[in-house]
């Protein structure tokens, strides 16, 4: 068990440390220089002023260190939680935005993966034992699987928002909200989030149904289903085993959708103008904000890290055999 | 995080989910293949759909009457016989269908490229990490742990900005280096699952090289999942390219689906109802890689007898 | 089994009541059934600021958007189209002589309840002293402030900048010392950002509704002087609401639903709903908008072959400006003078200079040109001189949907005179980093927005010296254009006085000859005040036909031309 848990972390840890390199060195190998659009914005005529001004920032922002000693300033003040300032939004400090940005974005995705998952699971297990579902379903499921999430989400823009004006376009709630923790803000949030979520609920339960229903499939057409049929074992027993069996790899599955599920949130959130950590990298990548896209990919990748350690535990508790297969090697 | 959807999200037997696979026939059953899959009416249906799409892809720029950048037609008007525009035109006078069918024609061409890139890395990766075991095993899981959770998306931006002209092959390129780690994954576990088995056993007495084994062994054994896994990546390819195009990464001096649909957006057309201009790019996509879906379950169907009478 | 489709059932009809009822509960516009701004007394615009909003720093040009001209207010305004000073917080303002007066309007209150004398413009003016400072140039050549009561009077150690102080003079806000007295160096001066300033105007800051990634909200300030003094009608919004700008969908489908009712984006295709009559703009058919600035082709001048005036000028006449004009905009933008002076320049327009030295989109002849000057043809394309392969690059921000377009134009109508041009992607940072430090041929640009004076747009031009090195050019000539006659002749005219009106006509007259014979810029067409509104809970629009002839604009800069006078007169529906 423990060793188990040690071989993961080392795993995570070293992951951790790659991604924060690599995460430092892009915006780093990106041509162009932030504070030259600071001084754009600052406007000073005199030349001379100008390059004082200049060397003030590239000192203020560590970006005339050389390299290695800016990369060893980013590991100091990423572990006293400093992430920088936005340059874009200068002097509004990095942190003040992924804070701001990252309820939204869960807001999205808890939802969107729990209740797709268990939707999807749900669905996918009936549909393989009613043909007639199977045929609509199925059909269906493809289809919302292979969609991309920013087409769905322009599709219901159009239809329900532009069109019938049921929803909003977009934004987090109404511009004359007056925002406090009661029901009518609530529900006003609630109301601008439905969109956005459907959008990604859709996408990812197509897929879902589609994985449960073929892995039932497989686990009914096994040896061991067969032999229980044989044996004369009830319908409902054999399907209740063949439904446990094939939620373990739907658990694996869920590890490995993460990254896909926020990446579709991420396009979700530009299509809608969700506020959320998706939106805002948007923002800094279009105007290549330095310290925004470096915070808020640390964000996503720890997310995601926390997120895999926590499928990690439960595929643990689900499926005994993982933990004598891993204490053991190889399986 | 994969800014896109890196695994086709949960798909359809997907190999990644399957643990131990019933391993594939061994080509013998070829012929015994090809009889069941004419009659599989999924593997009929998918591959004829995407053939329809393929051909009209290889032969619509072709009957195009306009050049999918050229401007000159009249302002957004509706499909019409007149002047060649059957799909219409844009807000500034662009030919839909030109631009729809070589978007399709880019969307085949990424991915192949992307989707065959990503099989040859996760091949290699996985074969090795699965047959090697030991550290080569754990430095390749790592490795590819590391690039499932990286951020792909900041890559394609350097390589976004240093290339101030980017083109399509570079777009899957890139593809093809971000979305490999699931299929080395799934693999990986299928290599172990082989390795254990007599006919490498014997191989391995034999006294042949690693790599031979790999390459003469084991791949072929799993030829039918590959193939299956190639249709999942290349379909991921496609998805991905589309959402890189929409966020204004695509290719330039060309137009694709994903191109459509951004410019369709930022030009208003949901607003003014431009539907001919917004829809059909999603829609091929979604029927293009909903259909390399289907195929693929038709084919998981053909090759594992255990599922034909389904 | 059962228990599944029950399940799901319920999870359905789940869905479709929380639907109904957020829709129900939201959408009912001013019915909403809970504390809200109240729609029918709230303006709501949107179109100037992109991107999360930074605070109230008035000074690095990102402060929420309405600030300067809703809150902090500046000593005198300019009305473009009637091109005329408006006397604000000054009650007179000018030269006399060598020396600026200034004379403070008595009764002026900060909304911390002191009075606004010329002790706090004297502190103003003098946070010049900071090198960040915008008008730091302006404020060395500051001799003496001397203040009495309401009377400011300032000297310079030599000739004054004329046109440039006068420029000061509307664009400078007056912000509360009391708050500003925490500025004490240069890096305060830009990261300076009170959460409610104190200010003269028309509104205060509602910090409650203050939301980085939304809104910003301002609250009508009931005791704005203006209002008592009858200068100007009392704003008859209660709010007024700016939104973040998101994209265009967004934007224009927030104007359609009447989420906004003023938005100054460029919305492609609003040609169309002003003639389904959905939005209102300026003008009620083409060219809908007020012309805002000058869109330009900027040649890198120190590159071969366009370090030529000869090949600029052939360059010129292959552009296809009407083109991008009727099918890129669809008339929602005029084509350039030659000049490019921006047409509330109209009268500075030497017109028969223009016909003399301006050029006209011909490619033919454009080709002839280049051939007579020694050019020659290889394979449809000119060569350089030297006979080497001319071709250039051309990048425009990325994103920039009407400007791609316009490029793509540009590369088609250039290869119609054999000048062959290929583009580059560049994001926007990239794109003005290359800009700044020259590296590039060609980009669509444009810098210079409306003002009181063509002297922003001739220093914009022939600005010298040319930095090579470090931040490069950042804020003027990034053509790197290397005319020290011109340069002169811009000097000279802001150090001319301005009842000199023979000189300055003269030195505007050689200016746009210089422009138009040696062609460092190649003006293309003038983008618009973007500018939609609607009617359903806001009427009495600007609008040419009326006497409503003011700017409708939230745009940092516009709220004190006429963009203010757009808000007090609006009427509630």
């Amino acid at each position: 068990m423990t060793r188990y848990f040690l071989r993961k972390m080392v795993i995570y840890a070293l992951t951790f440390v790659v991604a924060v390199t690599v995460d430092w060195a892009i915006p780093h190998l990106m041509p162009g220089n932030p504070v030259n659009t600071l001084m754009g914005r600052i406007q000073i005529q005199d030349p001379k002023v100008a390059h004082q001004v200049y060397t003030h920032y590239m000192r203020a922002f560590n970006l005339d260190l050389p390299l290695w000693k800016q990369y060893w300033y980013f590991w100091v003040s990423l572990f006293h939680g400093d992430l920088g300032t936005s340059i874009l939004q200068f002097p509004t400090p990095v942190m003040s935005i992924i804070t701001h940005a990252i309820p939204y974005t869960l807001a999205l995705l808890i939802p969107a993966i729990a209740l797709s998952w268990y939707a999807g699971n749900k669905f996918g297990a009936l549909a393989a034992r009613h043909m007639g579902l199977d045929n609509t379903v199925l059909p269906l499921g493809y289809a919302l699987t292979a969609t991309p999430y920013m087409w769905l989400g322009i599709l219901l823009i159009w239809v329900l928002a532009v069109t019938w004006h049921v929803f909003p376009v977009g934004f987090a709630y109404d511009p004359t909200a007056v925002r406090g923790f009661d029901w009518p803000f609530i529900s006003n949030l609630a109301y601008h989030w439905f969109l956005p979520f459907l959008s990604l609920f859709l996408v990812a339960f197509g897929g879902w149904a589609i994985g449960m229903r073929n892995m039932i499939i497989y686990e009914l057409e096994s040896d061991y289903a067969h032999y229980l049929g044989a044996l004369g074992a009830p319908h409902r027993l054999i399907r209740k085993y063949a439904f446990r069996n094939a939620v373990l790899p739907q658990v694996t599955g869920l590890a490995l959708a993460l990254g896909a599920i926020l990446g579709g949130a991420l396009v979700t959130e530009i299509v809608f103008s969700y506020p959320g950590l998706g939106y805002q990298i948007y923002r800094a990548i279009t105007n290549e904000d330095y310290f925004v896209i470096q915070g808020i990919f640390l964000f996503i990748i720890i997310g995601v890290l926390l997120a895999n350690f926590v499928v990690d535990i439960v595929y643990l508790v689900v499926d005994p055999r993982t933990r004598i297969g891993m204490e053991g090697g190889r399986a | 995080m994969s800014s896109v959807p890196t695994a086709p999200l949960a798909s359809p037997a997907d190999p990644s989910q399957v643990e131990v696979l019933p391993v594939a026939q061994p080509m013998s059953g070829f012929r015994e293949s090809l009889h069941f899959a004419l009659r599989n009416k999924k593997l009929v249906f998918g591959l004829s759909m995407v053939s329809g799409l393929l051909l009209l892809a290889i032969i619509g720029p072709f009957i195009a009457q306009h050049a999918p950048l050229d401007y000159g037609g009249k302002l957004s008007i509706a499909p019409t016989t007149k002047g060649g525009y059957w799909m219409g035109t844009t807000l500034q006078g662009q030919d839909v269908f030109a631009q729809f069918v070589t978007g399709l024609r880019l969307a085949f061409i990424v991915g192949a490229l992307g989707g065959g890139i990503a099989a040859l890395i996760g091949m290699v990766v996985g074969f090795t990490a699965g047959y090697r075991a030991g550290w080569v095993d754990e430095i390749l899981n790592m490795l590819t742990n590391v690039v499932l959770v990286i951020p792909t998306f900041a890559l394609l931006l350097v390589i976004a900005a240093y290339l101030q002209v980017r083109g399509v092959l570079m777009e899957a390129v890139f593809i093809g280096i971000t979305s490999w780690p699931w299929a080395a994954r799934a693999l990986r576990a299928q290599t172990f699952s082989l390795v254990s088995r007599d006919f490498v056993d014997m191989a391995r007495l034999s006294g042949r090289s690693s790599r031979k084994i790999i390459f003469k062994e084991i791949a072929p054994n799993m030829s039918s999942y590959l193939f299956m896994m190639f249709i999942l990546l290349f379909g991921g390819a496609i998805l991905i390219a589309a959402t890189l195009d929409f966020i204004g990464l695509g290719p330039s001096n060309t137009i694709s689906l994903g191109q459509m649909m951004q410019l369709s957006v930022q030009n208003a057309a949901l607003q003014l109802h431009l539907w001919w201009w917004f829809l059909p790019p999603g829609l091929a996509i979604t029927a293009l890689v909903g259909s390399l879906y289907v195929m693929n379950v038709g084919l998981d169907e053909v090759f594992n007898p255990k599922l034909r009478d389904m | 089994m059962k228990r599944i489709w029950r399940g799901t059932v319920l999870g359905v009809a789940l869905v479709a009541v929380a639907a109904a009822v957020f829709s129900t509960a939201a959408s009912g516009g001013g019915k909403a059934p809970y504390a809200n701004y109240p729609r029918s007394q709230t303006l709501i615009t949107s179109g100037t600021q992109w991107g999360n909003i930074a605070g109230m720093n008035p000074y690095t040009g990102n402060y929420a958007a309405g600030m300067v001209g809703l809150v902090n207010e500046t000593l005198l305004r300019f009305d473009p189209i009637k091109g005329k000073y408006i006397d604000w917080l000054a009650k007179s303002a000018g030269w006399s002589g060598k020396k600026y007066k200034i004379v403070v309007r008595s009764g002026v209150k900060w909304t911390n309840g002191k009075a606004f004398t010329g002790k706090d413009v004297a502190f103003n003016i003098n946070l010049g002293r900071f090198k960040t400072a915008f008008w730091n140039n302006l404020w060395v050549n500051v001799k003496q402030i001397k203040v009495n009561g309401n009377t400011v009077l300032i000297t310079f150690k030599g000739t004054p900048n004329y046109i440039q102080w006068q420029n000061l003079m509307w664009n400078l806000p007056m912000i509360s010392p009391v708050q500003a007295s925490a500025i004490k160096s240069a890096a305060q001066l830009t990261t300076y950002s009170p959460n409610v300033p104190i200010g003269t105007g028309p509104y205060t800051v509602a910090a409650g509704g203050f939301d980085p990634t939304t809104r910003v909200v301002y609250q009508k300030n009931n005791g704005w002087w203006a209002a008592k003094a009858h200068v100007s009608p009392s704003p008859k919004p209660k709010y007024i609401i700016d939104l973040v700008n998101t994209s265009n969908t967004n934007s224009l489908d927030a104007v359609l639903a009447g989420v906004e009712d003023l938005n100054n984006n460029y919305l492609p295709g609003v040609n169309q709903l002003v003639a389904q009559h959905k939005v209102s703009t300026y003008y009620p058919s083409k060219p809908y908008m007020l012309s805002a600035n000058t869109a330009w082709l900027e040649p890198n001048t120190t590159r071969a072959p366009l370090n030529d005036p000869v090949f600029r000028r052939a360059l010129a006449m292959s552009m296809n400006t009407g083109q991008v004009v009727s099918q890129d905009y669809a008339h929602l933008v005029r084509p350039a003078s030659p000049t490019g002076l921006l047409p509330t320049w109209n009268k500075y327009i030497d017109k028969a200079a223009v016909k003399k030295y301006g050029f006209k989109y011909g490619p033919s002849a454009a080709k002839k040109l280049l051939q007579k000057h020694g050019y020659k043809l290889s394979g449809g394309w000119f060569q350089t001189k030297g006979g080497q392969a001319i071709n250039l690059d051309l990048s425009v921000p990325q994103g920039w949907s009407d400007w791609e377009t316009a490029r793509n134009m540009i590369v088609n109508s250039a290869a119609q005179a054999g000048i062959k041009i290929t583009v580059k992607v560049k994001d926007y940072n990239t794109w003005a980093s290359d800009r700044n430090t020259g590296n590039f041929d060609l980009v669509i640009d444009n810098n210079y927005q409306l003002s009181d004076n063509p002297w922003t747009y001739w220093n914009g031009i022939y600005h010298l010296p040319v930095i090579k090195s470090g931040t490069g050019q950042t804020f003027a000539n990034f053509e790197r254009y290397s005319n020290a006659t011109a340069w002169k002749l811009v000097q000279k005219l802001d150090h001319t006085a301005p009842n000199n009106t023979k000189q300055i006509r003269a030195l505007n007259d050689k200016l746009q000859t210089i422009l138009m014979q040696k062609l460092p810029l190649i003006p293309l067409w003038y983008n618009g005040v973007w500018a939609q509104f609607t009617s359903k809970y806001w009427t009495n629009w600007p609008s040419a036909k009326s006497s409503r002839r003011y700017v409708p604009a939230m745009w940092r800069g516009y709220l004190q031309m006429t963009g203010i006078d757009v808000i007090t007169h609006l009427k509630q529906k």
